[in-house]
């Protein structure tokens, strides 16, 4: 770009250019750093093999025979039962429209809040609207808690 | 591409009848600026600028501050060390206050010099000045909001000075801060000043400046007692139109304003400060700089008077227009009003000099000097303080 | 070093918020001249604000020697051998432990040493680093696996110490000017809490329990020197940015400017 007295329309086109660019730029730039900012981060469970609560992991020994609880995991919420003697783990996420599944103890049913379903311990469905089984969780119980191996079918 | 905008405005023009209002828009733009207009005349813009960030990073910075004294300091904490570029947004938002502040001051005093406040602009100067206020209102309410150590108890010194007005300073003191000491129902008041009912005032007030502003224009150095100088002659004398050639000069302080504004924030990020603790004072405590010269002042004449004098001195600022009715612009033509600015600005600037050296030992030239409240040095012997 | 085993003994001396009491009123000194001179000197004394009777028992301010030391008055002479451990561990404690874990303990045999062997009574030598360099070689020969395990836990230690001051006056320098190293302190508060516990844990002189608590104190230091580290990679990368920023400003203010010479 030579500075003569009468620039060409080139020259002037492309001070255009690289301004809008410029801008472009600037822009482009304070947009990815918003973004970046805004971005959502995992939670505090999301890598997590033990099964927390609200505060913390969850004790196993504050479920008793025949109770069961929910907690957060790095596979998402898993609804344990402890029945018989043995722990069992389902995925808490309702397969009808994802609501918090809860284990009652009185009818020894799952049951959704949101909608009426009911799961047998097993996962299977008992009363819809739900229409797929909630997945099977292999657990482990040791003295730091409910870990959780990966999900199962 | 053209074809489209075309469409575009023709659309809009049919509905909303925008020729007219377009033409009037670009005939005030065309307007030649008087020749005098230099690089300080960019201020305003830059300034518009820096508060269009501030604004910016102030929504960015919600989706993480809780405005709670259980939560503030923790969330800050969070968003400083977890959230990416977390650190910057904070540090652009510390660092554009004190920037705007600092401009905002030095716009004042070119708006000062150079008579821009005289006939027909007093209202234009009325509503800087309160946006001005509006500004002070902002740091102050800001301040808090981090809820460390430092925005506490500068806070609190800050408040305390409104017990100190006659007959209802206890109550609007307790007024001010929601409680009895500053807590959590002044965290919660603060909050809603600094991020809803200041805003709103600012954009209002705003855009009242601007649009004074441009349709006024820029103030000719002439008296404001003889007609204007028409575009014409102001082209003669060698003045060029807003767009394009001031407003590319505007775009340009706009861009070293905002790269200064990054370069602070990068080389001088804000630190994560002590979490409060109504119960222990730190030493040293004192407001941010532009609120040192009365903080000062206070210690000099009994706190009754010292208390009322800032409102004061602001209320003739707002008034100056209406005082000083000598139709003479240009700055030559005016000593006195020379004189009683250089006068106002020595004073505080003096002020917030002693305001920044009392209660500090320091070494200047070798020799240690030991400042008192009241800002005298005293010698503090040749050793470093203790 | 000196400050942390210094601490340590402080914390007893805590507890009693008074001047000392003049050894000119204990009435033992009368006739033991020589060792209550001594034991003015010590920091038992004038830290600890002990008198004999916290170690020897009796009456210290019973003029009568019959009373003083007779029956009834707790008077226990000169501790034995077998005593001494469980006397000094009443206050203590950290360092008596350790020590009942180590080789050093069986007081039977009569080669091994008892704290005050290393420590001396009456003028108790503080302890330091210093003590373990001039005690060990008293009984153990150079060239000993014990005298050479000694000089590992003593080295270990030192550098241990070292290190850890080395990093506490780089950060608090740092501080001054960056308040964001302000989670460093609360590691560093960490190491040095681990390394007050390691100092009474030689007593055992056990090379692997004291490399345990160093590492504990390391760990510390680590998640400093990580935060220090960090902090120097984004100091670096905000300078480049800095740069990058004014190229940008710089090619845009020379176009703005090229621009309005198109337009004149």
């Amino acid at each position: 770009m030579s500075a003569d007295p009468s620039p060409q329309p080139v020259s002037r086109r492309l001070v255009n250019a690289l301004l809008g660019l410029g801008a472009l730029g600037a822009l482009g730039g304070m947009a990815g750093a918003v973004l970046a900012y805004l971005w959502p981060q995992p939670g505090q469970a999301a890598g997590s093999d033990l099964l927390t609560g609200t505060a913390g992991p969850l004790n196993p020994q504050a479920v008793g025979e025949g109770q069961g609880v929910v907690g957060r995991s790095k596979v998402g919420k898993v609804l344990v039962v402890r029945q018989g003697g043995e722990w069992i783990g389902l995925s808490a996420t309702c397969s009808h429209l994802g609501c918090t599944v809860s284990w009652n103890p009185a009818s020894k049913q799952v049951e959704c809040p949101c909608h009426g379903a009911r799961y047998g311990l097993r996962g299977e469905v008992l009363r819809g609207p739900a229409r797929q089984a909630l997945g099977r969780v292999e657990l482990k119980v040791d003295a730091q808690g409910i870990h959780v191996a990966a999900a199962g079918g | 591409m053209k074809g489209v905008q075309r469409a575009l405005w023709q659309w809009l023009d049919q509905r909303l009848h925008l020729e007219p209002l377009a033409e009037a828009l670009w005939q005030n733009l065309r307007k030649v600026v008087p020749p005098h207009v230099n690089w300080l005349f960019t201020l305003g813009a830059t300034l518009a600028a820096l508060l269009a960030a501030q604004v910016g990073t102030g929504v960015l910075l919600m989706a993480y501050y809780k405005p709670s004294a259980a939560q503030a300091h923790h969330s800050i904490e969070h968003l400083s060390y977890e959230v990416p570029l977390g650190w910057f947004i904070r540090s652009l938002h510390a660092w554009g206050s004190h920037l705007i502040v600092g401009l905002a001051l030095l716009h004042l005093i070119h708006v000062y010099v150079y008579g821009g406040y005289k006939k027909p602009r007093e209202l234009t100067w009325v509503s800087g000045v309160l946006l001005l206020a509006l500004l002070l209102g902002f740091g102050l309410s800001g301040y808090l909001l981090p809820w460390d150590q430092v925005a506490y108890w500068a806070t609190v010194v800050v408040t305390q000075s409104a017990d100190s007005v006659p007959l209802a300073g206890p109550w609007l003191r307790r007024f001010l801060i929601g409680a009895d000491e500053v807590s959590d129902p002044t965290l919660g008041r603060f909050f809603v000043v600094h991020v809803i009912l200041l805003p709103l005032g600012l954009l209002g007030l705003m855009g009242l400046h601007l649009l004074l502003v441009r349709w006024l224009g820029i103030s000719p150095l002439g008296r404001a007692d003889e007609p204007a100088p028409d575009s014409e002659a102001l082209r003669q004398r060698g003045g060029h139109p807003f767009v394009p050639y001031h407003l590319l000069k505007d775009l340009a302080a706009v861009w070293v304003g905002l790269g200064v504004l990054c370069t602070l924030a990068l080389l001088w990020p804000s630190p994560v400060g002590e979490p409060a603790d109504p119960l222990v004072t730190p030493l040293g405590i004192k407001p941010d700089w532009y609120f040192l010269p009365p903080y000062q002042l206070l210690k000099y004449v009994p706190e009754a008077v010292g208390v009322l004098i800032p409102p004061l001195f602001f209320l003739l600022l707002l008034l100056l227009p209406f005082l000083d009715r000598s139709p003479e612009r240009h700055p030559r033509g005016r000593s006195r009003a020379m004189a009683a600015g250089v006068l106002v600005a020595a004073c505080l600037l003096l002020l917030g000099v002693l305001g920044h050296l009392s209660e500090t030992t320091r070494t200047i030239l070798g020799i240690t000097y030991h400042f008192d409240i009241l800002g005298w040095p005293s010698h503090a012997g040749g050793k470093a303080a203790p | 070093m000196k400050r942390l085993w210094g601490f340590f003994l402080l914390g007893p001396a805590l507890l009693w918020a008074q001047p000392p009491t003049s050894l000119d009123e204990v009435f033992c000194a009368t006739c033991h001249f020589d060792q209550g001179e001594e034991f003015g000197q010590s920091t038992h004394y004038q830290k600890g604000q002990l008198l004999c009777h916290d170690c020897h028992g009796g009456l210290p301010f019973e003029a009568n020697p019959e009373k003083a030391k007779g029956p009834g008055s707790g008077f226990i002479g000169r501790p034995g051998r077998e005593q001494i451990a469980a006397l000094c561990g009443k206050c203590h404690a950290a360092p008596a432990h350790a020590f009942a874990q180590g080789p050093h303990a069986a007081w039977q045999n009569a080669a091994n040493p008892t704290c005050i062997s290393c420590h001396t009574n009456h003028h108790v030598l503080d302890a330091s680093l210093e003590l373990i360099d001039t005690t060990c070689g008293h009984c153990h020969q150079p060239g000993t696996p014990a005298l050479a395990r000694g000089e590992a836990i003593r080295q270990q230690l030192g550098e241990a110490n070292q290190q850890h001051r080395r990093l506490q006056l780089h950060t608090d320098s740092l501080l001054q000017v960056d308040g964001s190293l302000r989670r460093a302190v609360s590691y560093l508060e960490a190491g040095a809490a681990a390394l007050r516990e390691a100092d009474p844990m030689t007593h055992a002189l056990d090379l692997d329990l004291l490399a345990g608590k160093l590492d504990e104190a390391r760990a510390e230091q680590d998640q400093v020197k990580q935060l220090l580290a960090e902090r120097e990679v984004g100091r670096q990368r905000r300078s480049w940015a800095v740069g990058a920023i004014w190229v940008l400003v710089a090619a845009n203010v020379f176009l703005l400017w090229r621009k309005r010479r198109q337009l004149q």
